[in-house]
């Protein structure tokens, strides 16, 4: 068990994400965290990357309180990618590659350079999010769907074995929302967090969803259990029809 | 070139135009001459290099250097670009009440522990303002800028009011002046400016990171309350020393930066100390002009740095572009 939450409630702005949630993350397994816009999914993955308290209850990352880690050695063991209109590079001059580097920062002491294998870390990241070309090109220059690949570039040079994801496949076409799922499904033993809208991705790339129904309720579990047209159209508040497609059901908007 | 390869390049220049500093002035010497008035027992020019121009030129440098390092801070504590060590109104605080102790008639330690206290006002208004369980770049921004048009106005209303014999020294001062320096304190400025290299160095990467948003810099470990507080009080502390040392010289702040920046130098671990090399070399090569180029008369080094940074960092942005 990587990540587990003990009697988790989490509110924001007076409206309850979720109450007393109770959840177990094994390692190697990837959930979709999954509602309508505004249920608090964001809110809920800043929680359990440890960077918001929460309003009662704990996280626990390895049996260990979350906030009883000190925050270099949470970001050794976590990595978050943020929501691509926060992560904004206010430096016109930075290069990819020294994004990319920064992935670095929570294993370096602070008189330490960046070494020889921090730099192939980071080269390999780029290379394996397809940047290699544009590695010293400025960040501030690259498309929306570059600097998607860009943030997950930095993720990955992090070294973390849970990753919590941040609608990572925002401002991606169908072919690079697929392109970078395979990437993330196809990480070596990584436990994956991700808030996701698209539904269908869901049931193809993550083995667990969490639900979040509005007002603190939730449910949790298997994504071939707990996914089915009624739980969805109660979830979205919206007619859900599913229809069988080649990795598994597929679900529309009725 | 890189990056790091900039830092024994600015030390070479800056001893470079350090030795040029001491050898020139109304007695010019050559480099020889120097080192012999220098070892020499006694004797005119030993005098003139030794209390005149060795002091002038080590506090040039020390103010220089403070100037740079405070505006690369808050321009990553703020993260706009435009900031520089007077945005926040810590020097505008120091500059009112040193005016005033002027205007009492006050001298010396007196006028320090007024800037020292006019500082200290102004940033406990902004930390009442600013902090919200941690400190809040915007709503500091937004204080800093209120409070330096408060503090402005008030200097402007002492300087309608002040009579004509402390007026001329006033105005002086307001500009950025090294000729008043004590040859005793010509170093504090330089080791004001090593420390607080040496407090804020190991925040470097944490600077980078926050270039990229907080919520990214708070997820990579960085604890960013704590390297904003730190930023502040270290900057704050700088600009009150550069104040206190030579009054409100524009411009080395907030273009030093951004000549080594545009020159490549990006992540902090090598800006941070560059600044220092460079802002120090650029305030000293300015000194050199402002008592030289209309000798008898001394020019106020401020108007200098703003002659001579201005054209620069329009060639290299002009540059930059294509």
């Amino acid at each position: 068990m990587i990540l587990t939450t003990c009697q988790l409630s989490v509110s924001i702005g007076g409206r309850r994400v979720c109450r007393d949630l109770e959840l177990s993350i094994e390692a190697g397994s990837r959930w979709a965290i999954l509602g309508i816009n505004g249920v608090g999914k964001t809110t809920l993955l800043s929680t359990l990357a440890g960077l918001r308290a929460p309003q009662d209850g704990t996280v626990l990352i390895d049996n260990t309180p979350l906030g009883d880690l000190p925050p270099r050695v949470r970001a050794q063991r976590l990595g978050l990618m943020a929501q691509e209109d926060s992560f904004h590079i206010s430096d016109p001059e930075v290069t990819a590659l020294e994004v990319a580097l920064l992935g670095r920062l929570p294993h370096l002491d602070w008189w330490q350079a960046e070494s020889v294998r921090d730099e192939a870390l980071a080269h390999t990241a780029l290379a394996a999010v397809g940047l290699t070309d544009i590695a010293n090109r400025r960040a501030a220059t690259l498309s929306g769907g570059e600097r998607r690949r860009l943030a997950l570039a930095a993720l990955l040079a992090q070294e973390v074995p849970l990753c919590l994801l941040d609608e990572p496949t925002s401002h991606l076409d169908m072919h690079q929302q697929i392109a970078l799922l395979d990437l993330l499904s196809g990480w070596d033993g990584r436990t994956l967090v991700m808030t996701l809208h698209d539904v269908n991705l869901a049931v193809r790339y993550c083995t667990h969803v969490l639900l979040l129904f509005g007002d603190g309720e939730w449910c949790a579990g298997a994504a071939t259990e707990m996914l089915s047209a009624a739980v969805l159209t109660r979830l979205y508040r919206h007619p859900v029809g599913a229809a069988s497609g080649p990795h598994g059901t597929l679900y529309f908007p009725a | 070139m890189r990056p790091a390869l900039f830092l024994p390049l600015l030390l070479l220049t800056g001893l470079a135009c350090f030795a040029l500093t001491l050898a020139t002035g109304t007695a010019s010497f050559d480099p020889s001459g120097t080192w012999q008035a220098l070892l020499a027992d006694g004797g005119l020019e030993r005098e003139v290099v030794l209390t005149l121009r060795l002091p002038r030129a080590l506090a040039a440098f020390g103010c220089g250097a403070l100037l740079a390092l405070a505006g690369a801070l808050l321009q990553a504590l703020l993260r706009n670009p435009l900031a520089d060590p007077f945005v926040l109104g810590i020097s505008g605080g120091v500059g009112t009440l040193v005016l005033l102790a002027m205007l009492l008639g006050l001298s010396g330690a007196w006028l320090a522990g007024a800037g020292l206290l006019g500082a200290l006002a102004s940033l406990g208004v902004l930390l009442l303002l600013a902090w919200r369980g941690g400190l809040r770049p915007q709503r500091l921004l937004l204080a800093g800028v209120i409070l330096s048009s408060a503090w402005g106005a008030v200097v402007t209303l002492l300087l309608a009011l002040a009579p004509d014999a402390p007026l001329r020294g006033m105005i002086f001062w307001l500009m950025g002046d090294l000729s008043g320096v004590d040859p005793g304190m010509a170093a504090v400025p330089l080791g004001g400016a090593l420390l607080a290299l040496l407090l804020t160095w190991p925040l470097a990467r944490g600077f980078d990171a926050l270039g990229q948003g907080e919520l990214s810099a708070r997820a990579l470990g960085v604890a960013v309350d704590r390297l904003r507080a730190v930023t502040l009080l270290v900057a704050a502390a700088v600009t009150t020393l550069a104040v206190l040392a030579a009054g409100s010289i524009g411009f080395v702040g907030l273009v030093t930066p951004h000549l080594l920046r545009l020159a490549g130098l990006r992540r902090h671990r090598v800006l941070l100390p560059a600044c220092v090399l460079g802002g120090g070399t650029l305030l000293m090569v300015a000194d050199l002009a402002a008592r030289t180029v209309a000798a008898p008369l001394q020019l106020p080094v401020g108007a200098v740095t703003a002659a001579l940074g201005a054209p620069v960092f329009l060639w290299l942005l002009a540059r930059d572009g294509k």
